[in-house]
């Protein structure tokens, strides 16, 4: 009989040890939030559909039940809900499996000049017991526009070889994706007559001082002067001083890379600074005098790769697109760009282009010879996600043509500030920063790049969240943003994700 | 999971089984076995495979018993005991790899019952030790030295053979054993998510005098090591936002490994026939230390997800092997084996809040191979001459399959590739007095890959008196180049990274003084004492360099132009007394490094030290045996190419140390209950590690153990007719 009852206790033993807990049946609590505080509406606007998030998926069907109280806003006259929401109480139902749930709130009138009207929905109850209340429990409908309040943004830079640059406007919530490969040159729109180059493609230039005649100079042709450049060298690992007579030689430095040629001390780059100051272009400044004005030769900057890059990596450099020549004239009013290949003698090709108040810059594309829109209008954006950005800088002991990746750019040249906060001892943590916290006299208006790349870090494969930004848009809107993501869940790089509130 | 519940239905019928067995067994009880039976059975039924090699090498075994003292479940439990072996665990894969005589794994051969075994980097070498289950093991055998003479390629630091048990050990028809272990990982152990936890069962059955059968199943569930780190299901939330503190994950990934095996041994008149059929399965998830916090966009809440992969394997092994009389006193011994080795990869985002795989990104098959085997001999071909003998043999071995990890994500030419070759083998005895023998031998291998390729060996003995022996082996043997050095394909803008198909393999060539003496102290005592030297040289050892392509782009691939030399003394004793049982160990061991040898320039030979010792006592009253073991590790260095020069790199030195009890509560029942790692090992310094490896920063170092743990294994065995 003992041995019976040993064997049993062996035979249990063998059954409990071989099991183990591999369910997750642990969910997370099903919370309900409405997807923004406030919610403005336009004159246009008769309907707007508001939405109630979830923290996840409903497992079993529901009703939310939602309140309201309106400011100079009555029920039936100013206003109806679609479900009906006559009875003081408006029941949203949710079938399981549902992410988010709706209602519509119609606009029957407008507001009032001078006076507030609005309607705060509040959730009140839930049929279901274990459901629960977020933090956003309750939202503002206005009858006029509001600053955009807060929100999570994921970027559509595309993905691991960054086919787009982002524009990102805070206050309105609009992202605007344009592919980066699609302009070269941008003609400044304000008093002065400046010409920028797109870093995002690695675009670079060099003036060929005192030839005004374009058709003239081709790839065999010597320069009018001896250039003194250096250029760091792969072999002594030191910047090597280069002396460059001919095109052909010069074309060989021209192009963003470690070995682009340059000579920061005499004021030579190939590219415009990385602040993106009006000085600081590539391009001098476009004189009314056409002499004045030499012929550049312009590196198209790199393909965007068609393969992806593997998991974790990036490919954002191609091939090389070649290069082009480039004369340009102004009046003060009109740019008139002249451009050809490089190997073109018989004739080239002309356009103007009428500044335009509205914009900062106007795009142009060499290749196809015709303007692009690129940048909203100069109060519709606060920050570019660049995502590629190359210039000609230090790095460590070396000079050399950077290009960088994940790069963020904010709209200086529309008056939109911006300051870096970095959390150590005494400094608010993002989450907790208030408009008290604003110091004024931090903002950066004359830099472009006070955000770069510096919000992540790409070796350890993680957003670097020591960091944060507050930005302070033409309007005089605070914002705060915080980057929560460089990568989508799969682990391809270039998907950006932040979350910004406003202050 | 299904796979779960499979075996827990396959134990709860062996349950209901065993029950009923068991009722019927008490009246079998009377029929106890005698010790001097039990020897008898051992000594008969050893196989021959190996008894060649004793005569021309130095062969070590570890048998059951050793097993049994450490409750050794897989290969790794019991080699770190051998003192010119270090298993080195490679945590992020759950791979275990060995090093003898400070070579790595790839020159290491190991064969089950003289067979290559198929693993995930080829035939025979580089096998992940963990993954051989010793449940039906009968020995192990250690053979050292370059054997390219008898066991072919990737033979140079030595072979590793795994012995079946054939037939039963007793005068029963029917063997039933059942044994549990659990078993702490470190200090952590939990009944289903921490810890080891081991089930065994097997069943054999003599169906005449001359035909036995065996079937049996292991599972072994490694829950993984902690160490700190706070599992897959972990993420660090403040303010709404996830802070990527590295602390996801596990310090060593779980594993959970699968062995079902079966086997027949049968006589037909003097032909003996054995077959074995084996079936492996692991599961090792890799847990990725990084959350990916990204927020919902439509709640604003972190929803964090990480990147996980898992890596699947699955075997099947056939061996069938046949030896006989041939004609007089000449024997043949006939293998054949077919094996296939598939490896799956999944990559998956694994959502830490919902506990569940949100997507899928790959699942493939990411390697597969193919074997077909054969080897073959004839010995004493001359019996009858006591001068001259001669033993001839063929091995074939004809393999396909891909590796696309090996090859590279970005290899366009993940395509099967086939390896072939044909190998003939003979070795000559030459016995010159009563006292000296002389034993020349040579192979020549033709390989479909890099040509043909002759390799010999010469081997003398001297025997003093029947105590005292001396014996002199010069061995050559070759590492084939892998997969990866041969095929690896990694090219972009930024990259060019290429195998080199133009590879020679490896010519190793080994020296061994022995001299070995036994002395008989008292009736009931016996000294064994072993003094050894050994010398290896490894020419055009295969390292990465840096050319330049026809685009004269830098290209960096692999080539023969690296060379090592390895000098070493060891001195092994062992002393049996009474009920006692003691051996020590020691060898010192320097290894010098010439990278790349166009240049001549030769390192100077970087020294070791290793002491190994056992301790036994065997309290017969209650039947209980304790054991102790300890293996001392010295320092080790290596030479390390690196930026500025070469710079030599070191791993510290540690002590290992295992104890255990093992008692027979009843006849069929016993228990073992011991503690491994006493010193509590888990990283040791190392400078030759790539820094960063480890995601906390802190001094590089490597991990060799999970701490102190502790096991108690149970193991019923019922033997009835």
């Amino acid at each position: 009989m003992r041995k019976t009852i040993l064997l049993k206790a062996i035979a249990l033993l063998l059954i409990i040890s071989s099991c183990s807990n591999d369910d997750g049946e642990d969910l997370i609590d099903f919370t309900v939030n409405f997807s923004s505080e406030t919610v403005g509406t336009s004159e246009e606007d008769t309907t707007k559909e508001i939405t109630l998030s979830f923290s996840r998926p409903a497992s079993e069907a529901g009703t939310i039940n939602v309140t309201y109280t309106g400011t100079n806003a009555d029920y039936g006259t100013d206003f109806t809900t679609t479900p009906d929401g006559a009875s003081g109480t408006i029941a949203v139902s949710v079938a399981a499996g549902d992410q988010n749930a709706s209602f519509t709130f119609n606009k029957l009138s407008n507001a009032i000049e001078g006076s507030t009207k609005s309607v705060t929905f509040s959730i009140d109850s839930f049929d279901q017991t274990d459901w629960k209340q977020g933090a956003k429990a309750s939202t503002l409908v206005s009858y006029t526009p509001v600053a955009a309040t807060g929100g999570v943004v994921d970027t559509e830079n595309g993905g691991s070889t960054i086919p787009n640059q982002v524009y990102f406007d805070f206050s309105s919530a609009t992202q605007i994706a344009v592919q980066r490969d699609t302009w070269e040159i941008a003609l400044y729109n304000g008093t002065e007559n400046r010409v920028y180059l797109n870093s995002a493609l690695a675009v670079s230039a060099v003036e060929i001082t005192g030839e005004t005649d374009l058709l003239a100079i081709t790839e065999a042709s010597d320069l009018p002067e001896t250039m003194d450049l250096f250029t760091y060298s792969f072999i002594s690992q030191q910047m090597e001083p280069v002396s460059v007579s001919t095109l052909a030689g010069l074309l060989e430095g021209l192009p963003v890379g470690y070995e682009q040629y340059g000579n920061l001390d005499e004021g030579i780059s190939f590219t415009d600074n990385a602040e993106g100051t009006l000085e600081g272009t590539a391009f001098s400044e476009v004189s009314t005098t056409a002499e004045e004005n030499y012929v550049y030769i312009v590196s198209l900057g790199y393909e965007i790769p068609t393969e992806p890059a593997e998991t974790g990596s990036i490919a954002t450099t191609g091939d090389h697109r070649g290069f082009m020549k480039v004369r340009i004239l102004g009046d003060g009013s009109t740019y008139t760009i002249q451009y050809a290949d490089l190997a073109e003698t018989e004739s080239y090709n002309e356009v103007t282009v009428s500044k335009d108040d509205a914009y900062n810059l106007t795009a142009f594309s060499l290749s196809n010879g015709e303007t692009v829109s690129v940048e909203p209008t100069k109060a519709q954006w606060d920050i570019n996600l660049s995502g590629v950005f190359a210039y000609y800088g230090s790095q460590g002991p070396i000079v050399a043509g950077l290009t960088y990746s994940d790069y963020v750019l904010h709209n200086t040249l529309g008056d939109v500030g911006l300051y870096q906060v970095t959390i150590e001892e005494g400094v608010s943590s993002y989450a907790n920063f208030s408009m008290n916290d604003v110091d004024e006299s931090a903002f950066v208006y004359d830099n472009r790049a006070v955000v770069g790349s510096g919000w992540r870090d790409a070796f350890g494969g993680v957003v670097n969240e020591n960091v944060y930004y507050v930005l302070k848009d033409g309007d005089g809107n605070y914002y705060k943003f915080d980057f929560t993501a460089y990568t989508n869940t799969e682990g391809e790089r270039g998907h950006y994700q932040f979350t910004y509130e406003r202050l | 999971m299904s796979l779960n519940k499979n075996i827990n239905l396959l134990f709860l019928t062996f349950f209901f089984f065993v029950i009923g067995l068991a009722q019927e067994s008490k009246k079998q009880q009377k029929d106890s076995l005698s010790m001097q039976q039990l020897d008898e059975v051992i000594l008969t039924g050893e196989s021959k495979v190996m008894s060649l090699s004793k005569k021309l090498f130095s062969v070590g075994t570890i048998d059951q018993k050793d097993i049994a003292k450490v409750a050794g479940n897989n290969l790794a439990d019991i080699l770190n005991y051998n003192l010119n072996i270090t298993v080195t665990p490679d945590p992020s894969t759950g791979r275990s790899t060995i090093s003898m005589f400070g070579l790595d794994g790839q020159y290491v051969k190991v064969l089950i019952d003289g067979i290559p075994m198929a693993s995930d980097n080829g035939m025979g070498n580089n096998i992940d030790i963990t993954q051989i289950n010793l449940e039906d093991v009968e020995r192990v055998e250690i053979v050292e030295g370059s054997m390219g003479v008898l066991y072919g390629d990737n033979a140079v630091a030595g072979v590793i053979n795994i012995v079946t048990k054939r037939g039963l050990e007793n005068n029963h028809k029917w063997q039933l054993q059942l044994s549990v272990q659990e078993e702490t990982v470190g200090s952590e152990y939990a009944l289903f998510d921490e810890g080891r936890h081991i089930q065994n069962v097997k069943l054999s059955h003599q169906l005449s005098d001359k035909t036995s059968v065996a079937i049996g199943g292991s599972r072994n569930d490694n829950a993984g090591f902690f160490n700190d780190y706070q599992g897959k299901d972990y993420v660090n939330i403040q303010d709404n936002t996830v802070v990527n503190d590295s602390l996801r994950g596990m310090e060593w990934n779980p594993k959970e490994q699968l062995t079902v095996y079966g086997n027949l041994n049968t006589s037909i008149g003097k032909h003996n026939i054995f077959y074995k059929i084996q079936y492996y399965d692991e599961s090792v998830p890799v847990y990725n230390h990084l959350v990916n916090g990204r927020l919902d966009p439509n709640t604003g809440m972190p929803n964090p997800t990480a990147l996980d992969e898992n890596f699947d394997t699955e075997r099947v092994m056939n061996n069938l092997n046949i030896t006989g009389p041939l004609k007089g006193s000449t024997v043949y011994n006939l293998s054949l084996s077919h094996q296939t080795q598939k490896r799956y990869y999944k990559q998956y985002v694994y959502n830490i809040l919902q506990q569940g795989i949100e997507s899928v990104i790959a699942d493939d098959l990411s390697q597969s191979s193919k074997i077909w085997y054969s080897k073959g001999f004839v010995s004493n071909m001359v019996p009858n001459t006591d001068f001259f003998n001669l033993q001839l043999g063929y091995e074939f071995n004809h393999q396909t399959g891909f590796d696309a990890i090996a090859t590279g994500e970005y290899s366009s030419d993940v395509v099967e590739n086939t390896l072939e070759n044909y190998d003939f083998f003979g070795v000559l005895d030459f016995n010159i007095t009563d006292r000296f023998s002389i034993f020349p031998g040579a192979r020549f291998t033709n390989n479909s890959q890099f040509g043909n390729k002759l390799i010999w060996s010469l081997s003398s003995t001297y025997d003093f008196s029947n105590s005292f022996k001396v014996k002199a082996v010069l061995g050559s043997a070759f590492r084939a180049p892998n997969f990866e050095e041969l095929f690896f394909y990694f090219v972009d803008s930024n990259h060019n990274v290429q195998g080199n198909p133009n590879l020679d393999p490896e010519d190793g060539l080994s020296v061994f003084l022995n001299a070995e003496g036994k002395f008989r102290l008292s009736d009931s005592s016996m000294l064994k004492t072993a003094l050894k030297s050994f010398y290896f040289n490894i020419d055009g050892k295969i390292a990465s360099i840096i050319s330049t392509d026809d685009q004269d782009r830098n290209l960096f691939t692999f080539d023969n132009v690296d060379r090592s030399q390895i000098l070493g003394f060891s001195l092994e004793n062992s002393l049996m007394m009474n009920r006692w049982q003691a051996s020590l160990g020691v060898t010192y061991m320097g290894e010098s490094t010439t990278i790349d040898a166009s240049e001549g320039i030769s390192s100077d030979f970087l020294w070791s030290f290793n002491l190994q010792s056992a301790l036994s006592y065997s309290i017969p009253s209650i039947n209980t045996a304790l054991s102790a073991q300890l293996k001392y590790t010295g320092r080790s260095q290596v030479v390390l190419s690196g930026t500025d020069g070469s710079v030599v790199g070191q791993t510290d030195d540690f002590t290992w140390m295992d104890a255990s009890a093992r008692t027979n509560i009843t006849k069929d029942l016993s228990i073992t209950l011991g503690a491994r790692n006493i010193f509590d090992i888990v990283r040791v310094n190392a400078s030759d590690t790539p820094t960063g490896a480890h995601g906390s920063g802190g001094a590089p170092s490597r991990l060799f153990g999970n701490g102190r743990s502790y096991y108690l294994k149970l193991l019923y065995n019922l033997n009835f007719n």
